[in-house]
């Protein structure tokens, strides 16, 4: 969350991928660097064990909240 | 427990004593606190601590950049206060604080999921001067500097660099260790010279040493008149499957304290081995076979290594840290673990 607000303050755009029990840190440290609204995906928790294809399967779900939060298409319309 | 007639306190009254609770318990609502009872840091107490030192009080000694937290000077004394410090201690917790200032105030570390704890000793006179533990139980609880210089370093972290647990600090278990780790080497009864002479500095100096650590490890051998035997202990202590992250390239970067006991340092020495060689023994050992991580499922980007190759655990001699602490009365050790190398030393000044 720390790099995704310092990319979107250096004019980068950028999105943070959160997984679940982060929520609350995610959001302290988004405050902290000025962006109190800042939107990102969740990712569903743990992460650290799954293979090349769940993950794969996790980061498929997530292109339309990733595409919507970059402001390429209306949340729920990405393909 | 002695009544308030023997402590000289018979003057107090009740209403001082619920005023006083009163303000404890205001910190509590604020949050300004470890969990335990705070003292509260009014202004003439602050200012004792402030006596002790020639640095201004506004001086930034410590920073987050990241959270955009720093800690002065003056956020140091209320600190010291609210741990309990008397203000001869107030010196040492600054060469705390610079310690820990040239580790980058153990950025993002001090939020990791791993908990991490800063862990301090202390060496050179001062450790006699403010009757800081170097001897028995010295990670246990009942010595005030110890106590209290640790916890200081911990109400900075949670008040001044705003790094709490349920919120930017993520650790999962964390350690005891975050009330306070603070212990001086045990120079008087170590066969070798003290740690902050191995870094160069005086013996008539003292310093401050910081490591970030997620754990410690009781260590026990008492039956043996081996060094090897001793260090073969502390190599596989360091070496549990529950400290090994992964697999390379995270295992190079693990760090220990290695918190020899005298009894241990001594049958070691007197054998003729160095600190160094030490070192260098523990590095050489610290580690598993590919067969043992294959079993923990630990062996990702190893898989074409042979069962017996042995795969070490850190990065070089220089990843360990030795110091001789404790009491001289068992062949006891303890190891503290990192998988970062933030460790940093940082001179007491002079009154």
């Amino acid at each position: 969350m720390a790099d995704g607000t310092i990319f979107e303050h250096e004019g980068l755009q950028a999105v943070a991928i959160v997984t679940s029990p982060f929520l609350k840190t995610a959001d302290s440290m988004a405050r902290r660097n000025g962006y109190p609204e800042y939107r990102y995906a969740v990712m569903p928790h743990p992460i650290g064990n799954l293979r090349s294809d769940q993950i794969r399967q996790r980061a498929e779900a997530l292109v339309d909240d990733v595409l919507s939060i970059l402001g390429v298409t209306e949340p729920g319309t990405a393909k | 427990m002695a009544n308030t007639t023997d402590i000289g306190l018979e003057e107090l009254t009740s209403n001082d004593v619920n005023k006083a609770r009163r303000a404890i318990e205001y910190y509590f609502e604020k949050g300004w606190t470890d969990g335990l009872p705070v003292v509260p840091p009014i202004a003439s107490f602050v200012d004792e601590f402030l006596a002790r030192t020639k640095r201004s009080p506004d001086e930034v000694i410590l920073t987050q950049s990241h959270l955009h937290r720093a800690c002065t000077v003056r956020h140091a004394a209320i600190n010291a206060v609210m741990a309990g410090c008397l203000p001869e201690y107030f010196p040492t917790l600054l060469a705390a604080i610079d310690a820990c200032e040239k580790i980058d105030g153990g950025r993002g570390m001090m939020q990791s999921t791993t908990g991490q704890a800063l862990l301090l000793f202390v060496n050179g006179p001062v450790r006699n001067q403010i009757e800081l533990n170097c001897t028995n139980n010295i990670f246990g609880s009942g010595d005030r500097a110890n106590a209290t210089i640790g916890r200081a370093m911990r109400l900075i972290t949670l008040n001044v660099l705003d790094i709490r647990p349920h919120d930017l600090d993520q650790s999962s278990h964390g350690t005891p260790a975050k009330y306070s780790c603070c212990f001086g080497e045990n120079e008087e009864e170590s066969p070798w010279q003290p740690y902050h002479v191995d870094k160069g500095y005086a013996p008539e100096a003292s310093t401050v040493t910081a490591h970030l650590i997620r754990s410690d490890l009781h260590i026990e051998h008492r039956s043996t008149q081996t060094p090897e035997h001793i260090l073969h202990t502390i190599a596989d202590s360091l070496s549990y499957a529950g400290a090994i992250y992964e697999a390379p390239p995270y295992n190079t970067i693990n760090t220990a304290v290695v918190a020899m006991g005298p009894e241990h340092a001594n049958i070691i020495a007197s054998k003729g081995w160095s600190k160094q060689a030490v070192r260098e023994f523990l590095y050489e050992n610290w580690g598993r076979k590919i067969s043992d991580l294959k079993r923990f499922g630990k062996v990702i980007e190893l898989e074409d290594q042979p069962d017996d190759a042995f795969i070490k655990n850190s990065e070089s001699p220089d990843s360990i840290s030795l110091v001789v602490t404790g009491a001289s009365n068992a062949g006891v050790s303890t190891v503290c673990l990192s998988f970062v190398n933030r460790i940093a030393t940082a001179q007491v000044e002079e009154p």
